[in-house]
């Protein structure tokens, strides 16, 4: 058996399991904390202004937001379907936040497995990664894109 | 041994950030103590956070002529003739920021470029106290750079704009103004999908160079909304300006004695109401970017000094990596013709060359391009064709060559951020 099909079939498998509430699709990417976060959901706005480094109100206020470095194209998938902008014109728009202490940008991590680190440290931390790799870690998901 | 207060032996320049560090300290005192005292002990975060920043600019400029040099900020010394120059588009910063707690922090910021007039060429433009008051309030206490218009305090990040340099014909009314003491309060408040900010600001400064000694003391208010793609925004700043200047304290002397009937119109040595307004607003989204501002000021009635009317306007469409962008930029002076009340031909020449000095009318038609090669590094190259108008000589060191309508700037430029 290739390496990709025990992949796909362990994805399957994956998504079988109770506990796993969202469907997998192609492309799709989720913004996710660890289960020991208090929270069922978020809504788009609210993703929407954690990433345009606001802080949240009442008891969503200790969350913090994470970028994922790689893969490169969820991050653009999550911009371009959140707030219809880049990549480059986030780093933009957070260069300004940050150097006229505006805002609380999201802190940058290299990949899934970093964030995942990051998530069982802190339970207030949400990341947006592909779904996949979300299922697969069985991370509680709050948003899906 | 008799101890010497360290602020004596400092430069000016020295002392100010002397007195910043100061009373950052004493802000850092003082609202420990309130908040301790209003809301309870801080929540500490885990363990304290330092986060390191920074931004630089690597750039050169030329113009046409090198009699009628091109200035950016037509009072500072920084001139651009027909060799390539770096004096206006290189800089550098670094920002520390200290996390105390969830709810406080200091942040400060050096940046390094060529000074205005005189002084040193590194400055601590930030040096403030954060506190996070509520959820959506913020206030800081310390150096503060005002934002009197959309991209004042963060005009040396010229990473996070799309030209080179923000348009002179706004960014420049505000002369050599840098940075404040102060407070600042930014209050958030959701709409819907939108945003709406508050931001409520004092400050002071005083500035002291070769030529003048000024003064100010200023509030504003600004109101802006934003959503995923539109900001608007409003700005109006009021205060007072004190100058003490050789230059036209000897001009208004000689009014005293040849035209004391209307020498009182021209006092400047305190002046109320000085300050600007702005109109703002911006549209970004993956592909198109439209920028404009409109912004005046205002020079407290004194016949001596004229006022000022800007705007811009910049479109830019991305392709990829890459922005091509064109923009259209304004400037008029008011207030500075003879004034016909004066007979005595002495006062009136002099006058009227003083007047006329400070005419800064001029447009500036812009042709850019935007590269991205990385997340956090672009280069940029833009095209300024740049003419005085209304008889004047514009920002450029003296008017134009005869039978010469404009001026051609050309820059390139690196930014990044880290």
């Amino acid at each position: 058996m290739s390496r990709s099909a025990r992949h796909a079939l362990l994805c399957l498998f994956m998504l079988c399991l109770p506990g796993v509430a969202f469907a997998v699709e192609a492309g799709e990417v989720v913004v996710v904390a660890g289960h020991a976060n208090a929270f069922s959901g978020l809504s788009r706005e609210e993703v929407t202004r954690l990433y345009l480094g606001e802080r949240l109100e009442g008891s969503k206020a200790s969350l913090r937001a994470l970028e994922l470095d790689v893969p490169p194209w969820a991050r653009e998938a999550f911009y371009a379907r959140l707030l219809g902008r880049s990549p480059v014109q986030m780093r933009a728009l957070w260069a300004r936040l940050v150097f006229s202490g505006k805002g609380r940008p999201p802190r940058i991590v290299g990949d899934v497995d970093a964030a995942l680190r990051e998530l069982d440290n802190d339970p207030n931390t949400v990341v947006f990664m592909p779904a996949e790799s979300a299922a697969m870690a069985r991370l509680k998901p709050l948003f899906a894109l | 041994m008799r101890r010497i207060p360290a602020e004596k032996v400092m430069c000016p320049e020295g002392r100010r950030v002397w007195r910043a560090l100061r009373w950052g300290a004493y802000a850092c005192r003082c609202m420990v103590g309130v908040s301790t005292l209003v809301i309870g002990l801080p929540t500490l975060a885990e363990q304290p956070v330092w986060q390191f920043n920074g931004f630089a600019s690597v750039g050169v400029a030329r113009s046409s002529f090198d009699d009628a040099r091109y200035r950016y900020v037509p009072t500072a010394d920084a001139e651009i003739g027909t060799a390539l120059s770096p004096r206006i588009d290189s800089l550098a910063g670094v920002q520390l920021r200290y996390e105390h707690s969830d709810t406080l922090h200091f942040t400060a910021q050096l940046l390094a470029r060529e000074a205005p007039v005189e002084g040193a060429p590194l400055i601590v433009n930030w040096a403030y106290l954060g506190w996070q008051a509520s959820d959506r309030t913020e206030i800081k206490l310390g150096r503060i750079m005002l934002p009197f218009f959309m991209f004042s305090d963060t005009r040396h990040v010229r990473y996070a704009q799309p030209w080179v340099r923000p348009p002179a014909e706004v960014y420049s009314l505000v002369g050599n103004n840098e940075n404040h003491e102060g407070a600042y309060l930014r209050n958030l408040m959701p709409v819907g999908a939108w945003t709406s900010v508050t931001e409520l600001f004092v400050g002071t400064r005083d500035d002291r160079n070769r030529n003048t000694a000024i003064s100010t003391v200023v509030y504003g208010l600004a109101l802006s909304a934003y959503d995923t793609h539109w900001t608007v925004r409003m700005m109006w700043l009021d205060g007072t300006t004190k100058i003490d200047s050789p230059l036209l304290g000897s001009v208004l002397t000689m009014l005293q004695q040849r035209a004391p009937d209307v020498a009182a119109d021209y006092a400047f040595e305190k002046l109320e109401h000085t300050g600007y307004h702005t109109l703002g607003v911006r549209y970004e989204d993956d592909l198109w970017l439209l920028l404009g501002e409109v912004a005046g000021t205002r020079t407290g009635g004194s016949r001596m000094l004229g006022e000022d009317l800007g705007a811009y306007l910049t479109v830019g469409r991305r392709f990829g990596a890459w922005q091509p962008y064109l923009g259209y930029a304004w400037r008029r002076s008011n207030g500075l013709d003879p004034d016909a009340r004066i007979t005595d031909p002495v006062a009136a020449r002099t006058t009227a060359q003083l007047l006329a000095a400070q005419n800064y009318s001029q447009d500036t038609a812009t042709l850019g391009l935007r590269w991205d090669l990385a997340l956090n590094f672009a280069l940029k190259a833009q095209f300024d064709r740049v003419t005085p108008r209304d008889g004047a000589r514009g920002s450029f060191t003296q008017a134009l060559p005869v039978g010469r309508r404009y001026s051609d700037v050309l820059s390139v430029a690196a930014n990044l951020i880290f």
